[in-house]
């Protein structure tokens, strides 16, 4: 009863000897491929010139009227979109490199934008600015512990937060719809929170919501880059995400650093709340933030937790979102609808996560001793 | 010569509305229009605004793919937001919402985009807010919800009598008194829903005239259960087996699926004497025993009208609040079922013709009370409150409802706008849930 071959068939072997050129260059034949892939699709779903179609998905971005007419309100909405999908990716960064999977964003932006809505709500005798400032710092802080919940216990007891924050998010709809109910009272649903006087009412620049919270989300990428390179605290992140014995050996306080990383993360998930109810929607819902908490999960990864790769990504997916949008709404193709539209988005998106992975590791089967040998030997130099 | 002149004249004529018909169909394959829809065409409620929006839009010649539908848009933040402005950026000149809880957001685009003309279906509040580019509009459902209440009253009048065609008979459970147990499954406690409600209620008072009992005229009373959603399939099923349960023997409805007439033709396939009327669409497929009619709107008038507006570049004249009953043919009954009483059609025929002329006043104070009295006067403010701040959001002016014609009195509706503002509680009329 010997094992007669305790090699197995495959093995997953971690590249050595890929330059970041080719790495680049495998995601974007990747890349190119998916693009083929979705045309042939969209002509498969659609039975119609699939050039069309994505001539559609680009005016989701770059809208013209009907009669030809170039205007701004469809690519505002994609920069609605972009920024969103880019502050969230930011948000969840710091807490990523440290390992800790945060899949709770979704519930953090609803805690920060139900505390929004409450201050826009009982607060209407402050002045705007007042409540907008409450409202700031309300959702920072009502999110941040939001978020710290997960990581006490993460920190003391070890919890599987992945499990832990997702769960969370279900709380979180199930508290904003039973407060949305109160609030509601016998009517179908909420009113846009003070429509009238516009109280707790972010400003708009040129009247659109998009562009104020562009130019912040700017700022967020140079600071979140800054904050993660730079400072100590970037550094013990860094050091815990890789093993929490050297942090503990070093001397780094892993609770503490895990709490706080994790209370940074969540606080700015709740920031994007607050603007979703402050400055985008003007009123909360069980929905708000769509399932972009979720999506900008995925951007960060692509982006290796990169805040300035993080820019091409998001921007990719909203833009891939609001053709797809685009094209279902256009009626260009009956089977074309919003769900198969959407489809493209994340044949791409897997497209380059494979991408990803190839350049990074390789299959190595049995008979080929020597390319493992060769791989492990590579390795064994780098110290790795 | 004569004849020539004739010919002459026939032949300019023709040419004159054939310049006319080329400048309207240019004007109409530029014209752009935008329809935002709480559904989709596999709900009644849409289904009926895209009828009705088609129809109007083959009439007047826009080609269909001018016509800019965004589906499924829930009352829901930037959703409503989005669909809206998609139309505005493919070039729609005005654009409609079809849900009460769109036109906030409806507002708020009409004070952004200045040019296009901004219409929310059943809103309440767009001539209060001082935009000439923005409107209200509905039909007076309250007309047509009445004759469907004749057409269920007949039908009682004919199973007191003992006359009905499929034999069924009434048992003491579905009276209390001398009066029929009937229910009616309601949305939402609101204006709307309880002015269609009391209208349904007078009508079957109206067919079922001249009943009687054991030597004593038959009334009616009314017990209606709310659902809190306009569309809830499970929630109106479930309602309208309580109140079949309770001995009602007639559902209305004012809520967008077809709940209640499942559970009334299911309760009739198990022998109990029940039957239904739907809104919106024909319920005789799902209740093929059990519906009588359905109130239904007629959306093709309004479209027709303010599309026609809209393409000849006055939008802004559309009227800020548009209501119309029977008098444009803006609402209606569905046809009639099988099981509708014996010369159902000749009296449906008859009332319809007196709302037509305008002869019949539905709210006729003389055939309801209010604790046992005849009411004199109802004044109705007209003011918008916010209701999560309970702030005033539009002040209105209050105005008396209650109004004469002839020697006839009546509470007024729809007239001082489009929204329904009925909202009295009358005598034989019981909320059960709320």
């Amino acid at each position: 009863m010997k094992a007669k071959n305790k090699t197995p068939l495959v093995r997953i072997v971690r590249r050595q000897d890929v330059s970041r050129t080719k790495r680049y260059l495998a995601m974007f034949l990747c890349f190119v491929g998916a693009l083929l892939l979705s045309t042939l699709f969209l002509y498969a779903v659609g039975q119609k010139n699939p050039l069309e179609a994505w001539q559609y998905i680009v005016q989701g971005t770059i809208g013209y009227t009907r009669s030809g007419d170039f205007n701004f309100i469809k690519f505002y909405q994609f920069l609605q979109s972009f920024v969103v999908l880019l502050a969230i990716a930011l948000a969840l960064s710091p807490a990523y490199r440290m390992r800790f999977w945060n899949i709770g964003a979704q519930g953090q932006i609803l805690i920060g934008g139900l505390v929004t809505s409450a201050i826009m709500i009982y607060g209407t005798s402050l002045p705007s600015a007042v409540i907008i400032l409450f409202s700031i710092l309300a959702s920072i802080l009502a999110a941040g512990i939001w978020g710290l919940i997960p990581a006490f216990f993460k920190a003391k007891f070890n919890t599987n937060e992945t499990l832990f924050t997702l769960m969370l998010n279900y709380i979180a709809v199930l508290l904003v719809t039973l407060v949305c109910n109160i609030w509601k009272g016998a009517h179908s649903q909420m009113p846009i929170i003070n429509q009238g006087t516009q109280l707790g009412w972010l400003p708009t620049i040129l009247g659109e919501t998009s562009i104020l919270p562009a130019i912040l989300v700017a700022i967020l990428v140079i600071t979140t880059f800054c904050y993660i390179r730079f400072t100590k605290h970037g550094y013990e992140v860094q050091v815990v995400g890789e093993s929490v014995q050297t942090a503990r050996y070093v001397g780094i306080n892993v609770s503490k650093v895990i709490m706080r990383t994790v209370f940074l993360s969540a606080a700015l998930c709740g920031l994007v709340g607050f603007f979703y109810v402050s400055n985008f929607d003007h009123m909360i819902t069980p929905t708000t933030g769509g399932s972009y908490g979720f999506t900008a999960i995925i951007v960060c990864w692509l982006a290796n937790f990169n805040p300035f790769l993080m820019i091409p990504y998001s921007a990719l997916v909203a833009f891939l979102e609001r053709g797809a949008t685009n094209l279902s709404n256009s009626g260009f193709a009956e089977n074309l609808n919003e769900y198969s539209s959407q489809f493209i988005l994340f044949v791409i998106i897997l497209a380059i996560l494979i991408g990803k992975f190839f350049s990074q590791y390789a299959f190595v089967f049995r008979a080929n001793a020597n390319r493992l040998r060769k791989c492990l030997l590579k390795g064994l130099l780098k110290g790795e | 010569m004569k004849k020539g002149l004739l010919c002459l004249a026939g032949m300019s004529f023709s040419l004159l509305s054939l310049v006319a018909c080329n400048n309207t169909s240019s004007n109409a394959s530029d014209f752009v229009c935008g329809l935002v829809n709480i559904g989709d065409a596999t709900e009644t409620y849409t289904l009926a605004h895209i009828n009705g929006f088609e129809a109007a839009a083959q009439k007047l010649g826009i080609p269909k793919e001018n016509i800019i539908y965004q589906n499924n848009v829930h009352e829901d933040g930037s959703l409503v937001t989005r669909g809206i402005e998609n139309c505005v950026a493919e070039g729609a000149s005005i654009v409609f919402t079809n849900s009460y809880g769109h036109q906030g957001y409806t507002y708020a685009a009409a004070q952004k985009y200045k040019d296009v003309t901004f219409v929310a279906d059943t809103g309440d509040y767009a001539a209060l807010t001082g935009l000439d580019n923005f409107k209200n509009a509905f039909t007076n459902i309250y007309e047509a919800r009445y004759v469907s209440g004749v057409v269920g009253g007949l039908k009682l009048k004919e199973l007191v009598a003992g006359e009905s065609k499929d034999s069924r008979t009434l048992s003491d459970s579905n009276f209390g008194g001398n009066n029929i147990k009937i229910g009616y499954v309601g949305a939402y406690t609101y204006a709307e829903v309880i002015s269609g409600y009391t209208a349904f209620y007078l009508g079957v008072q109206r067919g079922l005239e001249g009943a009687t009992r054991n030597g004593q005229p038959v009334g009616v009373t009314m017990d209606v259960f709310f659902t809190d959603s306009w569309y809830d399939q499970d929630a109106e099923q479930q309602a309208a087996e309580g109140l079949i349960d309770d001995g009602c023997v007639l559902i209305g409805q004012h809520a967008d699926s077809s709940g209640a007439p499942n559970a009334c033709q299911a309760a009739y396939g198990q022998g109990k004497t029940v039957y239904s009327v739907g809104y919106n669409v024909d319920m005789r497929e799902v209740a093929p025993d059990a519906a009588l009619t359905s109130a239904t709107n007629n959306w093709e008038v309004y479209y027709e009208y303010a599309l026609g507006l809209a393409m000849e570049g006055k939008g802004k004249e559309i009227a800020a609040d548009w209501a119309r009953g029977y008098a444009e043919d803006a609402v209606g009954i569905t046809d009639l079922g099988k099981n509708a009483a014996e010369g159902t059609a000749a009296v449906v025929e008859q009332i319809e013709k007196e709302l037509h002329d305008g002869d019949l006043h539905v709210f006729d104070t003389s055939k309801f009370t209010v604790d046992g009295q005849h009411i004199t006067s109802q004044k109705v403010d007209f003011s918008i409150i916010d209701f999560a701040t309970g702030d005033v959001r539009f002040e209105g002016e209050e105005k008396e409802t209650v109004k004469k014609d002839g020697d006839v009195t009546y509470v007024e509706e729809s007239v001082d706008r489009s929204a329904p503002y009925f909202q009295i509680k009358i005598d034989g009329i019981t909320w059960k849930n709320k």
